[in-house]
């Protein structure tokens, strides 16, 4: 038997408005949500449930209740989760009875959708964790066993992380540059004495959706249901990893290409293939390592490098990332849940995408994601850092024993 | 190739033009004739495939200040113009220009005719029109700039707008400078797009890129607006912005360099505003000081109403200065490393110029990418590109 896991992931980041030089004043408690344009939040959630979540969901219902074999894996960022609750009530009881069902798997991952598995300090990253945790135990009720990081973000220290926090299992993408001429399409596992699996994206199967489905110029457009399944059934080993954004279904490929049907036709079609099963991510984890696979330099699925270029490609992001990572121990020295939750949420790895200066093919998927569009990368920058200084300052004055230096590295 | 002026008698940015494409165009095996106005000293092209054929004196009996009013301030002060041989009557000078130009041309014609004729600006065209005419050659015309973007849409002359109009629709390929110019010359006369090509200016990035800062001072930020003192370049938002920016940093200091009738107004602005002691006006600054200028500034501001090209835009990226440009400047749309904001946004200039000069890695990033990017824009690319727009025109001409 060959599995198909489907999994998508859900995520909505909270956008920052634009803060000018001349907002970095005087701050108070309350100005820690004048950071975040709720008004542009809001616009971007409800344009996305319309899209995408509200019919991609009762498609999903429909085929979990006629279809008994069917299931599903999906993780949903902690910001996802906030904004749901606020924006769009029936989405968020919408998921609920998704995984009521019991046929559907959540993963674990940083709540924030954060790089903070990258900082050199792991306190951050598992507060982030285990917030997550809490937040789907009181949405679903559930604990993941499996888990995904940020952008599917990866290495040895993140699987060791992850393996410590209790998982089972990691998702990785499935490149050449890690699995060597084997095939992404079984388990594996970290280099000894790691016990956590990791399994790997199909790059290519998931591609065909996520990026070319819609593309007239493909040579296989236009891809039915039927015909990706027959390239399923042909596809050799242990599980087929199809990973790829929710918002695939409907938002980055509009209703009118077909996606949301395609949706629909897809499990029947799979489950037409007698050698072919549906698998959850937890499933998943439970096959046997087919060898190990040792990672250093970090992957993830973004852009063409397939690294972490997308988010720290350039020397503004690494500017940002490190003015972020260097306010972990001040600000969790204040315990002050208002200040954790917006230095989280400014950690979000969205803001640092926007920042990206690469000039090819990527740098429009870039502006295509960016809710910015008359600005670019330097703007965004000025804004994200003003921002930044604005929240350290803060930070500091609360600090009164222990204060971040406050001569400004980033100057001379 | 009909033009106005060539080095040494420039008063902006058409000679220099002039200049520079011709020399490139030469090297690309092009045969230029380059007609212009005589002038009192002889014009060597110092490039062979180009002869430089000036229109004699005794044929243009008036005298002439130059096109652009306070331009030729400068020009005086430099001394080329103190002994030319125009005087004050300007329209009538480009008159009798235009009227010996063709006799000119025409006997040149006769000896060995031309390909194809190429003019600069409306300044040339009654002249270009009428070789075209008589000659039956084809013709190319290049527009640098338009008399709405001279005059900020404030008191444009229209008998200049009428030559302007007629030299855009009675040419067989137009060029702009831009593709923002190319727009609004479509929209202004009604012409059709497929004939008229944006081409770039190219920038002669070695003479900017390796200059000493010697004109900064350890303790103070330099932010540096370099251009005519008039409505078009906006230097009244420059001054606006800098008192927003004096407010959050104190030691920066705002180099106003260039010449120009607004100076009186823009002295009262700063004088309003209490910042006179952040502010300097560097009146005209000659050639040879201007790559140091350039490279002594942290920030380079250009806040044009207007801007068909704006080629400092280049200069100050040449010489590794970030520049922040409004977003009606040509250029700027085919920028990457460059930050824009509408001109009438001094708050937004401000800011923009704050972040630069506040977060270092901002400033290297953009002092980098200017340096690389300003030198793709080559003379020689464009003198491609303007051979492509050469055959178009005879090609048409032909069908």
């Amino acid at each position: 038997m060959t599995s198909v896991c489907l999994y998508f992931h859900v995520h909505q980041p909270r956008r920052t408005r634009p803060f000018t030089f001349f907002s970095i004043g005087p701050q108070s408690e309350q100005d820690l949500g004048q950071y975040f344009d709720d008004t542009l939040n809001r616009h971007y959630f409800e344009k996305a449930t319309r899209q995408c979540y509200l019919p991609a969901n009762a498609i999903l219902l429909n085929l979990l209740e006629s279809h008994p074999e069917f299931k599903i894996s999906f993780s949903i960022t902690g910001t996802f989760l906030d904004q749901c609750r606020r924006f769009s009530p029936d989405v968020f009881e919408s998921f609920q009875q998704l995984v009521s069902t019991g046929r559907v798997d959540v993963l674990g991952e940083t709540h924030y959708h954060s790089l903070a598995s990258l900082y050199a300090s792991p306190e951050e990253f598992f507060r982030q964790v285990r917030l997550h945790e809490y937040a789907l135990k009181d949405a679903f009720g559930k604990t993941p066993r499996v888990f995904r990081n940020t952008e599917v973000i990866y290495n040895n220290r993140i699987s060791f992380l992850a393996e410590s926090r209790g998982y089972r299992a990691i998702l990785a993408e499935g490149i050449e540059r890690v699995l060597g001429n084997r095939s992404p399409n079984y388990v594996y596992s970290p280099p000894q004495p790691a016990r956590i699996k990791l399994f790997l994206r199909n790059y290519r199967l998931s591609d065909d959706i996520g990026y070319r489905f819609a593309s007239r110029s493909w040579n296989e457009w236009p891809l039915t249901a039927e015909k990706y399944a027959s390239w399923l059934s042909q596809s050799v080993g242990d599980t087929l990893n199809l990973f790829m954004d929710y918002e695939t279904f409907g938002e980055h490929h509009w209703k009118d290409s077909g996606i949301l049907s395609f949706l629909q036709h897809l499990p029947p079609a799979i489950l037409q293939h007698p050698h072919m099963q549906f698998a959850t991510c937890s499933d998943v984890a439970r096959l046997p390592s087919k060898g190990e696979i040792d990672c250093h330099d970090a992957i993830s699925w973004a852009d063409l490098e397939r690294d972490t270029s997308a988010w720290l490609g350039n020397p503004l992001q690494q500017a940002c990332f490190h003015e972020l990572e260097s306010l972990a121990p001040h600000v969790s020295r204040l315990h002050n849940p208002a200040v954790e939750n917006a230095y989280g949420l400014l950690q979000t790895s969205d803001h640092l995408y926007y920042l990206c200066t690469k000039s090819w093919a990527d740098g429009d998927v870039h502006k295509y994601f960016s809710p910015y569009k008359d600005a670019t990368p330097f703007d965004n920058f000025i804004s994200y850092m003003n921002t930044i200084q604005h929240f350290k300052r803060f930070v500091n004055r609360l600090n009164s024993n222990g204060p971040v230096p406050e001569s400004n590295p980033l100057s001379g | 190739m009909l033009g106005w002026e060539f080095p040494p008698f420039i008063s902006g940015g058409l000679g220099v033009h002039c200049f520079e494409l011709t020399r490139a165009l030469a090297e690309s095996g092009v045969h230029i004739d380059f007609f212009m106005p005589q002038m009192s000293h002889r014009i060597t092209a110092l490039s062979s495939g180009i002869r430089i054929i000036p229109v004699p004196r005794s044929i243009v009996s008036q005298r002439v200040p130059g096109p652009y009013g306070m331009v030729y301030v400068q020009t005086a002060a430099r001394g080329t113009f103190t002994d030319a041989v125009y005087g004050s009557d300007f329209f009538g000078a480009v008159y009798a220009y235009n009227q010996a130009c063709v006799q000119r041309v025409m006997e040149e014609h006769a000896r060995s005719p031309y390909d194809l004729i190429h003019a600069h600006d409306w300044i040339t065209s009654t002249a270009a029109l009428r070789v075209k005419t008589q000659s039956g050659v084809p013709l190319v015309a290049t527009i640098h700039s338009t008399e709405q973007d001279r005059t900020a849409g404030l008191g444009a002359n229209t008998w200049i707008e009428a030559q302007e109009s007629a030299l855009v629709r009675g040419a067989d390929a137009v060029i702009t400078v831009s593709k923002r110019s190319k727009a609004l010359l479509v929209q202004a006369f009604g012409v059709s797009p497929d004939r008229v090509f944006a081409i770039y200016n190219g920038v002669d990035a070695r003479r900017f890129s390796r200059s000493l800062p010697i004109f900064r001072n350890p303790d103070e930020h330099i932010v540096l607006f370099h251009g005519r003192l008039s409505v078009q370049k906006g230097p009244l938002f420059f001054i606006r912005a800098a008192k927003r920016v004096i407010e959050h940093m104190p030691n920066v200091r705002f180099v106003i360099s260039g010449t120009g009738d607004l100076l009186p107004e823009l002295v009262s602005e700063a004088l309003q505003l209490g910042i006179t002691d952040r502010i300097t006006f560097a009146g005209y600054v000659p050639d040879e000081f201007l790559p140091a200028l350039y490279a002594s500034a942290d920030v380079f501001v250009l806040p044009s109403v207007s801007e068909p090209f704006g080629i400092t835009t280049l200069e100050a990226m040449s010489a590794g200065t970030p520049a922040i440009i409004s977003r009606s400047t040509g250029v700027g749309e085919a920028l990457h490393y460059c930050l824009s904001a509408d001109f009438w946004d001094t708050e937004a200039f401000a800011n923009k110029i704050l972040g630069v000069l506040s977060y270092a890695p901002l400033h290297n990033l953009l002092r980098e990418g200017s340096r690389q990017e300003a030198s793709t824009f080559t003379w020689k690319l464009a003198a491609e590109q303007t051979i492509h727009v050469y055959e178009h025109a005879l090609k048409r001409r032909l069908t």
